[in-house]
């Protein structure tokens, strides 16, 4: 049992809220009009019967919804599933699951290294980032890098997927795609978590 | 659905896309006479670094596959459909080679490729296999129809546009012409045959190509601008075979209701007479073009494009129709127009 504070996400179009994964505790949403006395406001949490590990809470302001991931910690998908969740959040002390967005069989993906969720893009508020609340992409380890079409919040489409080879010398024999950032161009930037470098890609949809 | 969670992203159909195939894999259909040279320009195209990643389906007419036998050493991935035309008895073949491919892709038994290349039998009408893309709902989920590109050879093509009906109807339903084997035949020749093609589908771009040389980019893309490009020329082309051609241009932006009840229309009373209707529509509120396709009965769901392809903000629209004459369309949509209830606002 890990709990403490993973990725702390505010945003300026709520300054007075701060969006917490807390790793196998969950998520919460925090008031934090007064910084030095954070309040909860609410929380969430998948597990049990999941297996915890919550790394990343992005909010779509615009659409009442919040994207939510898990991270794979363990390799061969022991800690399979961990997925990219979406939530109804138009009420902020209610929040709701309504979906996840579909990963292929994870037993295909067993035989080396992590797969399940890790990283989105996280809409970071810089003029050089892209913003979308129509399209969350995600790193998936082994399972590449994969762009979900979220337009219907209930029926996320996977619309993109990009695994490349094993890089030379890689540890665990496959790739393990580990973070994403997009810039203000749709250029995509993927690293690979041990030795395959960076990969730059173009979204075509 | 979107009501509940509003985007100012998305527009009235929703995510506004890159391409009007959006995610789909796209699909490019080669279709030509027997002797035509598909086979060259398609060896030469997979050669070629824009025709990495091709998966081909191959269509043959006689039992042995010496087509599939010159690609197969430039392409991973060649599905050979056995003995039969495409348009007939082959259409199931070929919607199971096309879901194997895609099971063989999720499973990594096949490598990631990213488009599809069908090339017809000679003696194939083409309209069947863009109708299977359009009924079957699992295929249509899957691909998209990029470009049809019909091959037609300089030397005989006249003639044999002359005495054979399928090599018509694949000039007419295609999105481009490619002329092979240009550098065999006189100047004047080659005129008559530009003249004859053009007069069969003013609104596909022609080509020329020597020993299958031509730009991957014409294969590749398909170019919603020729609609409009082409219709100074021919407002209407009539066939032989009884089937029109026309495009409809509007300046003004069209109501989508409108335009609706009035395709909605024209399918129930004449859809299986719509061979194929395809173009752009500027639709008051949406930003980008609006890309309408149907196949006789059968309309794509409409798609929004980020961004117009050029300058132009006409609507336009491609029919190719077996009957149905330019002006009852016009005053089909006229009517509908004046009778709509935000008419003369």
């Amino acid at each position: 049992m890990d709990a403490r504070a993973h990725n702390t996400n505010v945003y300026p179009q709520r300054s007075d809220r701060c969006y917490l994964a807390y790793i196998d505790g969950g998520m919460f949403v925090l008031d934090i009009s007064d910084k030095a006395n954070p309040k909860r406001i609410s929380q969430w949490t998948n597990s049990p019967p999941y297996t915890g590990f919550m790394h990343t809470v992005m909010p779509l302001f615009d659409r009442g919804l919040m994207v939510i991931t898990d991270e794979s910690t363990e390799n061969n998908a022991k800690d399979w599933p961990k997925l990219i969740w979406i939530l109804d959040a138009r009420e902020e002390t209610n929040l709701v699951p309504i979906s996840t967005c579909p990963l292929p069989d994870h037993q295909a993906f067993a035989a080396k290294g992590r797969f399940g969720a890790h990283n989105i893009h996280e809409n970071v508020p810089r003029p050089t980032a892209w913003h979308s609340d129509q399209i969350v992409l995600g790193t998936f380890f082994n399972g590449g890098l994969r762009a979900y079409d979220i337009s219907n919040p209930y029926q996320p489409q996977q619309v993109g997927v990009f695994v490349p080879p094993a890089p030379p010398m890689a540890p665990t024999g496959t790739i393990q795609l580990n973070d994403v950032f997009v810039d203000e161009r749709e250029i995509v930037y993927t690293v690979d978590r041990h030795v395959g470098g960076l990969y730059i890609l173009e979204m075509d949809f | 659905m979107l009501d509940l969670f509003p985007s100012r992203e998305a527009g009235r159909f929703g995510r506004r896309r890159k391409h009007a195939r959006g995610a789909k894999l796209p699909v490019i259909v080669v279709t030509g006479f027997l002797g035509a040279g598909k086979t060259t320009l398609l060896r030469r195209f997979l050669g070629s670094p824009a025709g990495e990643g091709t998966a081909v389906v191959i269509n043959e007419f006689g039992s042995v596959g010496i087509d599939d036998a010159l690609v197969r050493a430039s392409s991973d991935d060649v599905t050979l459909l056995g003995n039969g035309c495409l348009c007939c008895n082959m259409r199931s073949d070929l919607q199971n080679a096309l879901r194997n491919l895609l099971a063989e892709r999720a499973h990594g038994t096949v490598p990631q490729f990213k488009r599809v290349l069908i090339e017809t039998s000679g003696l194939a009408d083409p309209g069947p296999i863009l109708q299977t893309f359009a009924t079957d709902r699992a295929l249509g989920s899957e691909f998209h129809v990029e470009t049809v590109a019909a091959v037609i050879e300089a030397v005989s093509g006249l003639e044999t546009l002359g005495w054979s009906a399928e090599a018509r109807k694949q000039v007419i339903l295609a999105d481009r012409l490619v002329v092979s084997k240009t550098d065999l035949v006189e100047p004047q020749a080659l005129k008559r045959l530009k003249a004859r093609l053009t007069a069969l589908n003013p609104h596909a771009a022609v080509h020329g190509a020597v020993e299958g040389r031509l730009d991957p980019r014409y294969l590749l893309e398909s170019d919603m601008r020729l609609a409009k490009t082409a219709s100074g020329f021919v407002a209407e082309a009539e066939h032989s075979d009884g089937i029109l051609s026309f495009v409809i241009t509007e300046n003004a932006p069209l109501t989508w209701d409108t335009f609706a009840r009035g395709m909605e229309t024209l399918i129930a009373l004449r859809g299986g007479d719509l061979l194929r209707v395809k173009g752009l529509l500027n639709v008051v509120g949406c930003r980008g073009p609006v890309v309408v396709q149907v196949a006789q009965h059968l309309a794509h769901p409409p798609v929004e494009l980020a961004a117009w392809p050029d300058q132009d903000r006409a609507s336009r629209l491609v029919f190719i129709t077996r009957g149905i004459p330019e002006r009852q369309v016009r005053d089909l949509f006229a009517s509908v127009r004046a009778l709509a209830p935000d008419a003369g606002r």
